[in-house]
């Protein structure tokens, strides 16, 4: 059984349960859970109303009563990167700081309170095409997996992407989840890693799992074809596959960062911020699902009632 | 069973809270249990010579069909020495010596996998992650409290070891000995590795914990000790109602360790979630009836220290200049007299002091009708003896307040900044303000809001903050125009004047 968490308000509700369907349509039946941390009553009571066995909705509340320490974190001293988002998002940067800190908690919450065997953080903008098993073929049995950006590297955003993250409940991956909560959870000013690994929120930190846990992390790069806005570019398309380092791999899922739909129509992007250019217009595979994603976010919208606002 | 020899080594002095469960949980893996009973120097200046609570009743009648436990009764000038006192009787056949405090607990299965795993790896000390918990048996300390190395219990032992000192603790060989390389296995490895750990029973019941608090006050690190802790942490967060009202208190000190925050990292909370060892299990019940019992002889801890008779004498120190500059001499005082002089100018001439403490503001303010006004207890106790020639008037702000629509000018410094529901207070006071309102030293921020925090002596209060906008529309609202807005140490002065 693989458990599987994401998290939204009820702003990525449509993104969060279209992320579902995606599962349902590509995961043998019986074999995951999405457990589903809702930040607000909405989110929680439409995610609550799902009666299904492979979706449980787990409020906000019930990690922060688990554990002081994260409720805490909605008042320590938020870092320069988070004010500068809440800056420009016009949200309270402690907030910023909160949900940031979010992934490594629900990971850390999984696999050492509650004990689950394993768990795999996705973020609510993901969309499957096949099966984990993929995934987990690469994996083998290594306690923690982890992928790349797959852009020229940025030291600003490091060499990971927090879209997919995965602990096996082991010693290796108890340490290193918690390893990671204690990063965010802590106060900038007494974390000896944040100057260098905390600019990109959880997601630079990253980069240092390989180096502390070692061969216990897998980085899932060789056979799992991943995409996304910021990646598209740097991928080549061939019989329906993407090619990556010229070897052909499976698209086993896209990240789809900053998309926004607009009427009858979608963006790619908040304000052009793709500085690789335009991802829809790079290659007709790319545009195919884009238009895909869009289409699944209409009907997963109308199949759970949630309105276009 | 393990083939092992191990002895359990325990000092204790008025510790019978959890003792006989964790003598239970030892026996019968131990080969010796050895025991020093009695004060240290400190609890001897005060008296004390030996446990007064059930700790030598339940020692000295221990059933022990095997005859393994060795108790000595005694004085001691501190810890290294008490941990000394007992090792004399020290079997030269045993293989671990494992130091246990009576609130500390193993599970059976635990005891015999650390050994297994010692003597299989080789190791020759080992510390352990504590589970401790905090005002009961539901929620545990975490961060700090959790960290490896803090605990170290168990040592490899050869014939003629001794202890070298109980912080930490650490046990040395005598030269004839042979030792076998030392090799160390850490709480954290234990714990992930193996899933075994201490189940602390420390900060349990409330005299346990203010005989901790108490000592390590005097004896340990009175500067790293949170002033007032046991009234203003424990009681306060075992009183607490909810989850949210515990949350508020371990704010205050970012958790609920006594050590100063700053001094430490946090050290909040977590529910627990696993199972207590099976002999505490078996007494859960007859422990939370003594927690119970205990707590009954303690009043509810008030969230307003205002409110506590306890707060007088400190409020007439700090009016007095003893805990920080007198009200003319502060980095304040400039803003608010400003603010006054405008008012006066302006032709205010009554002016009431709402929440006016020991009236520094009437004493240095002259040349206008001052009325002071608080609690009953804080006039009659403060405010007339501080400043007895001048005009008081005894209120309570959730009773009526059309009194207040008889002056110019109301200054609440300090006042509505200390209140849990900031806003109702501001409207409740401007619905009865005549002219000028000025609220003196108050946090504006984004979004409105309180928390606990200290005040005088430690004691609880809350703090709030009113959200920028609403300083704003509030007062529209009942025909004010804020005329200025001043910084002033962190905080702002507002001047409101009604059209």
């Amino acid at each position: 059984m693989r458990n599987l968490v994401t998290i939204s308000d009820k702003a990525y509700l449509e993104k969060g349960l279209t992320l579902y369907d995606s599962l349902e349509n590509t995961q043998k039946p019986g074999s995951f859970v999405l457990h589903y941390i809702c930040l607000d009553d909405d989110t929680y009571e439409k995610v609550s109303s799902i009666d299904k066995n492979s979706i449980k909705a787990i409020h906000i509340s019930e990690l922060e009563n688990d554990n002081f320490e994260l409720r805490n974190i909605r008042n320590i001293s938020p870092s320069r990167e988070a004010i500068s988002n809440g800056q420009a998002q016009n949200r309270d940067p402690r907030h910023i700081q909160f949900c940031w800190a979010l992934a490594s908690y629900s990971c850390y919450y999984f696999i050492n309170r509650v004990g689950l065997e394993n768990i795999y953080y996705l973020d609510a903008d993901l969309f499957f095409y096949k099966d984990l098993q993929l995934f987990d073929d690469e994996l083998g049995d290594r306690s923690v997996g982890i992928v790349r950006h797959r852009i020229d590297y940025l030291a600003s955003s490091g060499e990971f992407n927090v879209g997919i993250v995965y602990f096996r409940n082991d010693e290796k991956g108890r340490r290193c989840s918690d390893w990671w909560k204690r990063q965010l959870a802590s106060n900038p000013e007494d974390n000896p890693y944040h100057a260098w690994y905390g600019q990109c929120g959880d997601q630079k930190y990253l980069e240092l799992f390989p180096l502390i846990f070692g061969d216990s992390v897998a980085i899932v790069d060789d056979s799992v074809g991943h995409l996304a806005p910021w990646n598209a570019t740097f991928h080549d398309y061939s019989d329906d596959k993407v090619v990556w380092n010229g070897k052909k791999q499976e698209l086993l899922y896209f990240h789809f960062a900053h998309f926004k739909i607009n009427g009858d129509s979608y963006r790619t992007s908040y304000n052009n911020e793709w500085i690789w250019g335009a991802p829809e217009d790079f290659h007709g595979f790319v545009k195919n699902k884009y238009d895909n994603y869009y289409t699944s976010t209409i009907k997963s919208r109308k199949n759970y009632g949630l309105n276009d606002e | 069973m393990m083939n092992k020899k191990i002895a359990f080594g325990m000092i204790v002095f008025e510790g019978d809270y959890v003792l006989e469960a964790c003598l239970s949980q030892v026996y019968p893996y131990a080969s010796q249990i050895l025991i020093a009973e009695g004060p240290v120097k400190f609890w001897q200046e005060k008296g004390r010579s030996t446990s007064t609570d059930r700790t030598n009743q339940i020692i000295d009648n221990f059933p022990d069909p095997e005859n393994k436990i060795k108790i000595v009764h005694g004085q001691f000038s501190e810890k290294d020495d008490q941990c000394s006192a007992y090792m004399q009787f020290l079997n030269d056949d045993i293989d671990y010596l494992w130091n246990l405090d009576s609130d500390e607990i193993f599970k059976g299965e635990d005891i015999e996998k650390l050994i297994d795993i010692m003597e299989k790896g080789g190791y020759t000390s080992a510390d352990v992650k504590s589970c401790s918990f905090y005002g009961g048996f539901d929620r545990y300390i975490g961060g700090f409290e959790e960290r490896k190395g803090n605990f170290h219990r168990v040592f490899k032992v050869y014939p003629g070891s001794k202890w070298l000192t109980h912080r930490p603790p650490t046990v040395v060989h005598d030269p004839s000995a042979d030792p076998i390389p030392s090799k160390h296995i850490d709480g954290d490895t234990l714990w992930y590795r193996h899933g075994i750990r201490m189940y602390h029973y420390s900060y349990v019941f409330p005299k346990q914990v203010a005989n901790k608090i108490e000592y390590y006050e005097a004896k340990v690190s009175r500067d790293k000790c949170f002033k007032n802790y046991f009234e203003t942490i424990y009681l306060t967060w075992v009183q607490a109602d909810d989850d949210e009202q515990k949350f508020n208190v371990e704010m205050i000190n970012d958790g609920v360790h006594e050590f100063i925050k700053g001094t430490r990292p946090h050290t909040f909370t977590k529910r627990f979630e696993g199972s207590h060892p099976s002999e505490i299990e078996k007494r859960l019940e007859e422990y939370r009836n003594r927690i119970d019992d205990e707590m009954s002889s303690y009043s509810k801890v008030g969230l307003e220290c205002w409110k506590s008779d306890q707060v007088y004498e400190h409020m007439l120190d700090g009016a007095n200049g003893k805990l920080w500059a007198k009200l003319e001499n502060s980095s304040h005082w400039p803003v608010l007299k400003q603010l006054l002089d405008f008012c006066k100018s302006n032709g205010a001439t009554s002016f009431c002091d709402v929440g006016c403490g020991a009236g520094a503001v009437g004493h240095i303010y002259k040349d206008v009708e001052y009325t002071g006004a608080d609690l009953p207890g804080i006039v009659q106790n403060v405010s007339r003896k501080f400043s007895p020639d001048l005009n008081f008037v005894e209120f309570d702000i959730d009773e009526d307040v059309s009194f207040l629509s008889n002056y110019d000018c109301l200054v609440l410094g300090g006042f509505i900044d200390v209140m849990e529901k900031p806003i109702e207070v501001l409207e409740k006071i401007l619905a009865s303000s005549k002219k000028y309102v000025v609220i003196h030293r108050q946090h504006l921020g984004k979004g409105t809001k309180s928390w606990l925090t200290t005040s005088y002596n430690n004691m609880i209060s809350y703090q709030s903050q009113i959200d920028t906008d609403e300083i704003i529309s509030i007062p529209k609202k009942y025909g004010f125009t804020v005329l200025n807005i001043t910084p002033v140490d962190g905080q702002y002065s507002i001047l409101l004047e009604k059209k």
